[in-house]
């Protein structure tokens, strides 16, 4: 094929080059990947996946089975794009694909971005019926989304030359695009496909935009719409189908309206032309390429080549009837060298450059068939309108009918004029020609896939009679183009093969549609952005004084604050020691916060958390639990009661949302005759907890006015205070055994009163202490941590938080109370120590009774949490084993890798059993 | 006019969270609900309806749901606030002032930024001066309303994550300043 004049799509004013294989070509703007290699002679694109067989182009659009491409090089490159869609740009670098291609390696260049849509119609194709149906649903002011897959309105009008009102059809797609241009409620996206069909008129469209080489790192090239339209009109057309015969896959063979739409909107045809029609429309393609001077010769079919047939010959055009294409022939390299055609008894061969193959259209429906539940209109050729009128009356009432059925009113009556019409309709239905000699190896059903009929034949042979299996045992249909080509042929040959009156059908198609890139479903999200992330209001402290920083959930939270030189090792037992044995700081803002007020407030506590609240006094704080309604624990924290009818209620960091859901479900759904109110006031509150023998004199020393003696402020006491200037709350709550005061302000505030209580302890030499020196100090004493030390089995009784259990009923009493709970072979949390004190055994360990049982062993629980301790000059841990308690003393081992450890089960508090530090 | 303002509110004022009085269900409640509405229409001037916010002399007051208000006021500071809707009788108050923190966005560009984060219909046909919402922005909670036809939206989102957000719009924006988020 050559380029003989530029087309309707092309600017002759606007060359480009592009490579393919390493070979520079030239092109015109507005050529695809596929007429820039035709018009470049290029014949083979690739070699077929199975068998590798030479293979070209043989669409203009998304049905492409052979003319895949890695479009790009180094990072930006994308694989398996379809030639016939890719719009060229100056300096495209391509290479032809017959397998997979290769992803992008390391940093992706190029942008994707997503978008919401909202419309009060969506059209789905930008064809006549697509383009009519927006017109008419948007001439009453309706908000419009129209996307067209290709780069061009108007759909099939490009290349089948009608009249439309009397002028050229173009002309009434210029019209109607500028008309729908001139509304500012119309949305008209053109290299847009709708992918994907979900509830409630959802669909996904994958927007291509422009791309350059080398790739903007600003501009996206790709853009996801998640559309949620109130009505949606499905106008996607149909697409052109093959016949099945021997040797159909050779280059050359094309579908004839391909062979149009290369000539019209490109301006390329070849020399020579064999049309192989079952219809009239497929001669369309023998007049137009006769205008430019091609020879042609058509083989038609039907018995009765009919009026059109008819003129053809008047035109001086060969025209075989009751003639089809038998095979093809090849020359040495593989192209199409010949047809061979049965006519009736005749049989012959002629040369020819390209066989157009015209074997009827089949409505595109990909979309609608993923959610046949969705109350779309299907109009156009999707619903089987054979001519242009009827797709465009169709269109008309449909976007009518569409916009008033969402509140809009429609455009007077506009009925255009076609003439004259073409008949679309698929004329005789021929799915394959038998092979002459049998041989069905070579007759491909689906071309993407090297599917042919002899595969077929071999599926059916094994029983299979559902188009589903069939779809799975030959892979036909599971391509990239999702069958959009060989699902319909498969199944009917299939039928055909079996002799079946039933046909098979159709295999489901998925969405979506096309495929689409995983980094355009990131959009934003990468790099720094590719998670929210959530910092406290002293975080820009803690990246001054060096913090490692862990994540917990979306927070940064510092695990631990080293010297320079220091290890992560020294660094927790130096801050670990600094608790111990003087005093440090933490930022424990993270913690979730919950106010509950109401003047049943009290009552409603006491039913969520296992101990009695109501009779906490105001200014006091109590450590308590809640269970899940199947009596296994589902968090901890500190509940304070700040006036009789309101309590401030802490959460453990990953549970702050799950607890206050949890509590508005029964509060709303369950108790709703309680006077009763919770709010999160998680960020309201920077949290600092100042611990060690030396936590007073530290606080006291911002908070003067205080008193905060041992007799004055007791142990889980709570007092409103002024620190540093800044009016919060005190309250003295330890997780480390140690003295310890907890200082709350308003988050505004939070930075500048930490530095005021790190300058407040400097002169003690106060540290910081991150997550591993707490988890390290509060397993010291046995403090267990909800999620870690416990799982979705443990029970409070389990965890050792039995004596929280009040005589009150409260959620998950029940579920405790059963026989189950009372087990003295449940997994209870205790502590352990490793025989040798310098193994910290892993977290996740797991312990076994009798380590010299063959594999697979009983295991009877495992470690959940493991350090080595300065204060105890030895590494211990906690652990969840069954029948734990009744183990105390008793010896255990934990098989590792290279060893097994043995370990003796002891009581959880290693440190302080008196509990005689709290109070400094 | 430039295209797209993103920048933080410097003061935003107090924050104040009110649950009107009167749960549950029969006329003992409803009453109850009466006339803790009444008080806080009283004190207020004025209450919003559903989705909607209520400017009356320097407050804001957002609905948050049936049973929620919020309180934006540049007349008092949060203790007081807390101190005037305390005297309505109100069910519960809290103040919220540091809980969360305010970012204005304005301009013609500012649909569109919104459209690539969030997924509610910004459309005035659909949300206009005086409509909030609840929603979620580059998967970070945020609530919105709009304050002019410019249009200018509000936005308030947790301290925490304000970073995080920010960074994103601003690479939105720089989407934005090249032509392609029309």
């Amino acid at each position: 094929m050559r380029r003989l004049r530029p087309g309707t799509a092309t600017d002759p004013a606007k060359p480009l080059s592009f490579r393919w294989n390493g070979t520079a070509f030239d092109a015109l703007a507005g050529d695809t990947l596929a007429s820039g290699l035709l018009a470049n002679g290029v014949r083979v694109v690739g070699s077929s996946v199975s068998f590798g067989r030479p293979r070209g182009v043989m669409s203009a659009g998304l049905e492409e089975a052979h003319a895949f491409a890695q479009i790009g090089e180094g990072g930006a490159s994308e694989p398996l794009m379809r030639a016939t869609t890719v719009d060229l740009h100056h300096g495209l670098v391509a290479r032809g694909l017959s397998t997979k291609g290769t992803l992008v390696q390391g940093d992706d260049p190029a942008r994707f971005e997503k978008r919401h849509g909202h419309c009060d119609v969506l059209v789905v194709g930008g064809g006549p019926a697509g383009l009519a149906a927006a017109w008419a649903a948007s001439a009453g002011g309706a908000r419009v989304i129209l996307v067209e897959t290709t780069a061009r309105w108007g759909g099939a009008l490009g290349r089948d030359l009608e009249l439309i009102d009397g002028a050229p059809a173009l002309a009434w797609v210029d019209r109607i695009t500028r008309d729908l241009a001139a509304r500012p409620e119309v949305t008209a996206l053109r290299r847009t496909t709708a992918a994907v069909s979900l509830d409630q008129n959802g669909v996904v469209l994958v927007e291509r935009l422009p791309e350059t080489t080398p790739p903007d790192r600003i501009r996206p090239i790709r853009r996801l719409w998640q559309v949620r339209a109130r009505a949606v009109v499905v106008a996607t057309g149909a697409l052109e189908r093959g016949v099945v015969f021997q040797d159909n896959d050779r280059p050359g063979v094309m579908l004839a309206s391909a062979v149009r739409s290369y000539w019209h909107l490109h301006g390329i045809a070849p020399a020579t032309v064999v049309l192989f029609t079952t219809n009239d429309d497929g001669y369309r393609t023998a007049f137009d390429l006769v205008e430019a001077g091609v020879l042609v010769r058509v083989l038609d079919a039907r018995e009765s080549i009919g009026p059109v047939g008819e003129q053809a010959r008047a035109r001086g055009i060969e025209v075989l009837s009751n003639a089809v294409v038998a095979g093809t022939r090849a020359d040495q390299a593989g192209l199409l060298a010949a047809a061979r055609f049965q006519a009736g008894r005749r049989q012959g061969e002629w040369p020819c450059e390209v066989l157009a193959v015209a074997g009827g259209y089949q409505p595109l429906l990909d979309l609608p068939a993923q959610r046949p539940d969705q109350s779309h209109r299907i109009v156009g050729a999707a619903a089987g309108q054979w001519s242009l009128a009827e797709c465009l009356l169709d269109g008309l009432d449909a976007g009518v009918a569409a916009a008033e059925a969402v509140g809009f009113g429609s455009p007077g009556p506009t009925r255009p004029v076609v003439g004259p019409d073409w008949d679309r309709s698929p004329g005789t239905t021929l799915w394959q020609v038998p092979a002459p000699d049998g041989d069905e190896t070579r007759s491909f059903v689906d071309l993407h896939r090297d599917v042919t009929v002899a595969g077929l034949d071999r599926a059916l042979g094994a029983g299979v009679r559902s188009v589903e299996h069939l779809k799975r045992y030959t892979l036909a249909g599971t391509g990239i183009e999702q069958g959009k080509s060989a699902k319909a042929a498969a199944g009917a040959i299939a039928s055909d093969r079996l002799g079946s009156e039933k046909p098979l059908g159709v295999s489901t198609g998925r969405p979506p549609t096309e495929p689409i890139a995983f980094a355009l479903l990131a959009g934003r999200a990468r790099g720094d952005l590719f998670e929210p992330v959530r910092t406290t209001p002293a975080h820009p402290a803690h990246v001054a004084a060096g913090a490692v920083f862990e994540n917990v959930g979306q927070w940064k939270r510092p695990r631990y604050f080293p010297r320079p030189g220091e290890t992560m090792a020294e660094a927790v037992a130096r801050e670990a020691r600094a608790v111990r044995t003087g005093v440090a700081i933490m930022d424990a803002s993270t913690l979730g916060k919950i106010e509950v007020q109401g003047a049943d407030a009290a009552e409603f506590l006491d039913r969520l958390y296992l101990n009695r609240l109501s009779s906490l006094k105001v200014g006091r704080a109590r450590y308590a639990a809640m269970c899940r309604l199947d009596g296994t624990v589902f968090d901890d924290g500190v509940v304070m009661r700040l006036a009789p009818d309101r309590f401030f209620v802490t959460t453990s960091t990953g549970h702050a949302a799950s607890v206050f859901e949890w509590m508005e479900e029964w509060r709303q759904t369950e108790w709703p005759d309680l006077e009763v109110w919770t709010t999160s006031t998680t960020e309201q509150w920077a949290t600092y907890a100042v611990a060690g023998p030396q936590a007073r004199t530290v606080v006291q020393s911002v908070a003067p006015t205080c008193d905060l003696s041992r007799e004055g402020f007791p142990f889980l006491g709570v007092r409103p205070a002024t620190i540093a200037g800044i009016a919060g709350l005190l309250a003295r709550v330890s997780f480390s055994g140690e003295l310890a005061f907890e200082v709350m302000v308003q988050s505004r505030h939070g930075l500048a009163v930490w530095n005021a209580l790190l300058e407040a302890g400097t002169p003690l030499g106060m540290a910081r202490y991150g997550l591993e020196a707490l988890s390290l100090l509060r397993a010291e004493k046995g403090y267990l941590i909800v999620g870690q030390d416990t799982d979705a089995d443990t029970s409070p009784i389990d965890a050792g938080l039995g004596w929280m259990i009040s005589d009150k009923d409260f959620l998950g009493r029940r579920s405790l109370e059963m026989a189950t709970h009372r087990r003295s072979d449940r997994k209870q949390l205790v502590g352990f120590l490793p025989s040798d004190p310098a193994i910290v055994l892993p977290e996740g360990a797991q312990f076994v009774a009798d380590p010299t049982q063959p594999k697979p062993m009983t295991m009877i629980g495992h470690v959940t949490t493991s350090h080595p301790s300065p204060t105890l000059g030895r590494s211990f841990g906690l652990a969840l084993v069954r029948g734990g308690r009744d183990r105390i003393g008793h010896i255990v081992h934990a098989p590792l890798e290279d060893r097994t450890v043995a370990v003796e089960i002891v009581d959880p508090v290693f440190y302080d059993k008196a509990g005689a530090r709290r109070d400094g | 006019m430039a295209r797209l303002r993103f920048e933080p509110v410097r003061d935003l004022g107090a924050l104040t969270a009110v649950r009107p009085a009167g749960r549950g269900q029969g006329p003992e409640a409803s009453g109850a609900r009466a006339r803790a509405l009444g008080g806080l229409v009283a004190a207020l001037g004025a209450l919003p309806g559903e989705n909607r916010v209520a400017s009356v002399s320097g407050r804001e007051v957002l609905w948050l749901g049936p049973d929620e208000f919020l309180i934006a006021s540049s007349l008092e500071n949060g203790s007081d606030l807390e101190q005037v809707l305390r005297a309505t009788g109100a069910g519960a108050v809290i103040d919220l002032s540091s809980n969360w923190v305010g970012f204005d966005l304005a301009g013609d560009g500012a649909r569109a930024v919104l459209a690539s984060g969030c997924s509610i219909d910004f459309h005035p046909r659909s949300f206009g001066v005086g409509s909030i919402a609840q929603t979620s922005m580059a998967r970070v909670p945020i609530t919105i309303w709009q304050r002019s036809p410019e249009p200018s939206y509000r936005i308030l989102v947790r301290p925490s994550l304000a970073s995080y957000l920010a960074a994103w719009v601003a690479d939105a924006a720089g989407s934005l300043e090249a032509g392609s988020l029309e």
